[in-house]
């Protein structure tokens, strides 16, 4: 197997079929590369998403603008607090259900519209 | 002057040269053939390298509305509508809006040899594209309907198998739904701007929306296939066991049906399935030129998850 760079990423999201993951965990075995690589992407998803936890900055300015600090550092932690809710309730793009029988209906439809090959003989419906 | 021009065009037209109109017998023979009221009983298989599915079917067809009973249950086709018995309650989809059919010019029908088949006179027929033989058919003389098709793959071997093994040029009484429990419109779409509006021959006819996504109907006449671009993930399960296969280093999934075969492959940022009668030379001419199959990195999968 070469380096199965581009599935990495898939699999640390835990989206490869189990027969995809198994063939990258069976490289991963025995390619110090490619587990660099794995650990550097784990740990770049780590530090987003340890974003939330970030300390609000320590009181440096003077009395007068510690508000601001004071704000501003509220503000980041809200901004952290909202990323993470983001991060774990997001739904991305998940993907659609899908069926076969669905598919050839609709395929179905549109194609009985022409005389092709499939509509002379008798389309036999479903899939 | 003005007669001595019409001539001129006239005699001009008649010199343009065959191969930029599609075959004018062979669409009449197909237009013919579709509206044709019949009743069969058929088998229809297909059969693609170690993949092969067959089945049989019963279809009536009457004043262009064709009742079928196959494995996969009751159908009702007429012109776009498609309707599926479950239980007592049929279950209707309709194509609001279609484009007009046309012929490919690559298409012509070769030789014509009288025969008869299941006790009728009949005409066996080639269909070519080009030099190549792609179809043979026998169509009864009384009905014009096909007794036989045999679509051809590249090297002369039959792809797909449809015999009629019992026909009557009259129509068998059909159970038509007096109504049906629901009814759903398959709208028209903007086409995808991923998808080419001419691949291998096949024009990218008509666009109707499916689910989160489209649905992308191409025709070259003859054969026609679906290419249902969704989000990127999206598989059903029928896809968990199908066969892999590669077309120039890409990795495809396919199912092979007695009517058509399936394609679904994922794109960075899509999810497709393809789905037609066209034969695999065909099939995998296509595939080079829809999207490509491929992950995507960590990045976008994070404002993807982020952004959707």
């Amino acid at each position: 197997m070469t380096h199965p760079r581009e599935l990495l990423s898939a699999h640390l999201d835990g989206e490869l079929t189990a027969d995809e993951g198994s063939r990258v965990d069976l490289h991963l075995a025995t390619c110090a590369d490619c587990t660099h690589e794995l650990r550097a992407l784990a740990s770049v998803r780590t530090a987003l998403r340890s974003l939330p936890e970030l300390e609000p900055p320590t009181p440096l300015m003077a009395a007068r603008s510690w508000s601001l600090v004071r704000w501003g550092g509220g503000a980041a932690a809200a901004a952290a607090v909202a990323l993470a809710v983001v991060l774990a309730v997001a739904p991305g793009d998940r993907p659609a259900v899908l069926d076969l029988d669905t598919m050839a209906e609709q395929h179905t439809a549109r194609l009985v519209v022409d005389p092709g090959i499939s509509t002379i003989r008798g389309p036999v419906g479903g899939p | 002057m003005r007669r001595l021009l019409l001539a001129i065009t006239i005699v001009g037209s008649m010199a343009l040269p065959s191969a930029a109109r599609a075959d004018d017998d062979l669409e009449g023979m197909l237009e013919s053939a579709a509206e044709a009221d019949f009743h069969g009983v058929g088998v229809v298989m297909c059969t693609w390298d170690d993949d092969s599915a067959a089945t049989t079917y019963e279809v009536t067809r009457s004043d262009g509305m064709s009742m079928v009973h196959g494995p996969s249950g009751d159908f009702m086709l007429s012109s776009g509508l498609s309707a599926s018995r479950s239980g007592a309650d049929w279950y209707a989809l309709e194509v609001a809006e279609w484009s007009a059919w046309s012929l490919s010019d690559r298409y012509s029908l070769g030789e014509q040899i009288s025969t008869t088949r299941l006790g009728r006179a009949a005409t066996e027929v080639m269909v070519m594209e080009g030099d190549l033989a792609r179809a043979r058919l026998v169509i009864d003389d009384i009905s014009t309907v096909p007794l036989l098709t045999e679509i051809l793959d590249s090297a002369g071997n039959v792809f797909r198998l449809a015999v009629m093994i019992e026909f009557d040029s009259e129509p068998a009484a059909m159970d038509v739904p007096e109504d049906f429990h629901e009814r759903e419109m398959l709208m028209p779409a903007a086409p995808s701007d991923r998808l080419p509006a001419e691949i291998f021959g096949y024009r990218r006819v008509d666009s109707y929306a499916s689910g989160d996504g489209t649905q992308t109907f191409y025709s070259d006449g003859l054969f026609s296939f679906s290419v249902f671009e969704s989000k990127r993930g999206s598989r059903p399960e029928a896809f968990d066991a199908a066969t892999r296969f590669e077309v120039v280093g890409e990795k495809y999934r396919r199912i092979v049906t007695p009517s058509n075969v399936w394609v679904h492959w994922d794109a960075p940022n899509h999810s497709y399935v393809l789905v037609g009668d066209l034969p695999p030379d065909h099939i995998l001419a296509v595939l080079q030129e829809l999207p490509e199959p491929g992950n995507r990195g960590f990045l976008v999968r994070l404002w993807r998850r982020l952004f959707g």
